[in-house]
């Protein structure tokens, strides 16, 4: 059967990122079986649910697959993303944010840099919190950095010298993990559990 | 070795394995897990859990033969071990004396 052409490019994705995993076999026979099961019913509903478990399951082996096994896809797709999100994405915030400001004072400037990165670490904490409930949230998450990293290439675009730079990388890496420990913990929620909607076992 | 507690998914997909008993394959603890906690869980999710499990020695697994209706692929089934059924016992203990007390709490006042 087919799923679509997304479809078969997601479950090539997933399949070579299973490539030397045991559980290979498992997870592209249930996700198999579970769209032949739909498309009794309707197919273009078994090839949208196809597609979207394909689509969730990279986003949630990928880490894992990245550490544990050592696979180079998923490696390169981490890696890929992180570059997107602190570089590419950053550069074009931080073009967007600094053409329409006027140039502070030093002082003020690394006041607001340091200001947003912790604030986008805090926000980015609160958000890992949740990311595996609220998916939205990942994409949101992905935002925050950019965000962050936006800042950080502003008042990077003020000053080219090497000491300059390697302080301010190290004040991002610093503020951020702060903030987002910080985030973590302030809004940490209390963990939901099937049974307390119901009657205690 | 990984952490040998529990966590929330954890629990709820070795519960669910260890009620399966030999139909515990993944496609089946994914429809029983979306099914007790009304959930949305993703088949990578709860292999990611399976996995972790499986780590801890709280799970083991084999594969079947191929089969026709899932394109020629074979199920991993789960079989809870001796040391994940005295977690699990160990587990629903803990949840069972922490509900005690919050009921035994709310009659006091």
């Amino acid at each position: 059967m087919i799923f679509g052409a997304t479809a078969t490019i997601a479950e090539r994705l997933l399949a070579r990122l299973l490539e030397n995993d045991s559980y290979r076999d498992s997870i592209l026979g249930d996700l198999y079986e579970g769209a032949e099961e739909r498309a009794y019913e309707s197919e273009l509903e078994a090839s949208r649910w196809y597609r979207q478990q394909v689509l969730r399951s990279v986003a949630a082996l990928l880490p894992s697959a990245a550490v544990r096994e050592r696979n180079a896809v998923a490696g390169a797709a981490v890696g890929v993303t992180l570059y997107a999100m602190c570089v590419k994405v950053s550069s074009l915030v931080a073009v967007a944010v600094s053409e329409r400001l006027p140039s502070p004072s030093v002082a003020a400037r690394w006041a607001a840099y340091l200001l947003v990165i912790v604030a986008a670490g805090v926000l980015a904490g609160f958000i890992l919190g949740r990311v595996r409930r609220l998916p939205i949230s990942s994409a949101l998450l992905f935002f925050v950095f950019a965000l962050g990293a936006g800042a950080h290439h502003v008042v990077d675009s003020q000053s080219a010298e090497i000491a300059f730079r390697s302080t301010k990388v190290l004040l991002f890496i610093v503020a951020s993990g702060v903030g987002m420990r910080w985030g973590m913990s302030w809004f940490r929620l209390p963990r939901r559990w099937p049974s307390s909607r119901s009657n205690p076992p | 070795m990984a952490k040998r507690s529990l966590g929330e998914l954890e629990f709820i997909v070795l519960a669910i394995a260890s009620r399966l008993g030999k139909d515990a394959y993944g496609a089946a603890i994914r429809r029983d897990v979306i099914a007790e906690t009304r959930r949305d869980y993703s088949i990578g999710a709860i292999y990611s859990s399976l996995r972790r499990l499986e780590d801890k020695r709280f799970l083991e697994s084999f594969e079947s033969d191929p089969l026709p209706v899932r394109g020629g692929r074979s199920r991993r089934y789960f079989v809870p071990t001796a040391a994940g059924r005295a977690e699990l016992r160990r587990a629903m203990d803990a949840k069972r004396r922490f509900w005690q007390r919050l009921t035994l709490a709310g009659r006091t006042r």
